[in-house]
């Protein structure tokens, strides 16, 4: 016998219930009002979820809504209006006018030659300054050179006229200055 | 569960789950005494079992599409009572009732000096907090070993083990305050 056994025993005096029976009908009428329930929450959610998205869309639309009632029609438009219809340039058939397209035509090509001439002679120009410039670097070179032969041959020039005076000197004192000495 | 109730026969089962009214109506016939008989013991008052009892049965009625036949009937069927007598006691702020009132008992109850026994034992079954009633009764009532309880109540079985002795000492303590001592009756 185990320490619960007594407890147990006095757990088995209480008898066993009597439990009334389940009312089934009341089972079906309570799951149907609450399947009725469901079905209206669902309902009106999904009114509500189909209001939400109506008006997402109205205020998508609305500020680019329009609504134009004219004589024979009534248009709803939503989004920038079509862009007008490209019409085709009108035929011209006046003589005046084609004399003087034909002399803008002549116009512009005379411009178009003068310009092309204009741009030879442009080119022309540019050639002859790169030439002269070119021209002018080389006799500056020669003169430069020429001004340091020259200068070679002014020192040169110097340089013997120097030895000349001292030779001079050198003899006009030996034949000059001598007797005196010996006097 | 235990061995004197069998799992229904899937043929009923499945003919339930096609919505067959009749196949329900069996269901009900065969385990709502025994629904019943565990809810009363679990609350201590047939009224409250009695509401309690039609809500698990309309419970399992509106589940016939989510329930998923493993052989294991009972368990949920117990599931879903312990859950709708979970959801009550939160509810109910007041206490239970502490004894079955005379019209439950059954008319054998031989005389007065037994039912004032039955009252006492069973206003201290009442008095044990709901997660030790709820062992009590699975364990003494329906019979459950412990290794079905945990499976019924998501509870490992030594705490199920641990909460029976809490609540045979609570009750043995209670029983003796009571003047039933149970060595009196030994």
């Amino acid at each position: 016998m185990t320490p619960d056994d007594d407890i147990r025993r006095l757990l088995d005096a209480i008898p066993a219930p009597n439990v009334e029976p389940v009312d089934v009908a009341a089972i079906y009428r309570d799951a149907a009002a609450i399947q009725a329930r469901s079905a209206r929450r669902w309902k009106r959610a999904t009114c509500a979820g189909a209001l939400v998205a109506a008006s997402v869309l109205l205020v998508a639309i609305l500020p680019k809504l329009e609504v134009k009632v004219t004589g024979s029609e009534f248009v709803v438009r939503w989004g920038p209006a079509d862009p007008p219809p490209v019409q085709p340039a009108p035929v011209v058939h006046d003589e005046s006018v084609i004399a003087r397209l034909g002399e803008l035509d002549a116009h512009v090509t005379r411009t178009v030659h003068h310009e092309k001439k204009l741009k030879d002679l442009e080119d022309l120009l540019l050639t002859l300054a790169v030439d002269v410039d070119d021209r002018d670097g080389k006799r500056k070179a020669e003169l430069a050179a020429l001004a340091r032969d020259l200068r070679l041959l002014r020192s040169g020039t110097q340089e013997q006229f120097q030895q000349t005076e001292k030779t001079n000197a050198a003899l006009y004192a030996a034949i000059f200055d001598k007797p005196q000495l010996k006097e | 569960m235990p061995a004197q109730h069998p799992e229904p026969d899937a043929g009923l089962i499945a003919r339930w789950q096609r919505g067959d009214r009749a196949a329900f109506e069996q269901l009900v016939r065969e385990w709502h005494p025994r629904v019943g008989r565990f809810l009363v013991r679990l609350t201590g008052c047939p009224e409250l079992a009695r509401d309690l009892s039609q809500e698990v049965f309309l419970r399992v009625y509106l589940a016939v599409g989510k329930y998923r036949d493993n052989g294991h009937f009972s368990t949920w069927l117990f599931q879903v009572a312990l859950n709708q007598f979970r959801d009550a006691a939160r509810k109910s702020a007041r206490r239970p009732a502490v004894a079955l009132p005379e019209a439950e008992l059954p008319t054998e109850a031989p005389s007065f000096e037994d039912r004032e026994r039955i009252a006492v034992i069973a206003e201290a079954l009442q008095e044990l907090a709901p997660a030790l009633r709820e062992v009590v009764v699975l364990r003494h009532y329906e019979d459950l070993n412990f290794e079905a309880m945990a499976r019924l109540l998501g509870t490992p079985a030594s705490t199920l083990k641990s909460r029976f002795a809490v609540a045979m000492t609570q009750l043995r303590e209670r029983l003796t305050a009571r003047g039933l001592a149970p060595e009196e009756r030994s």
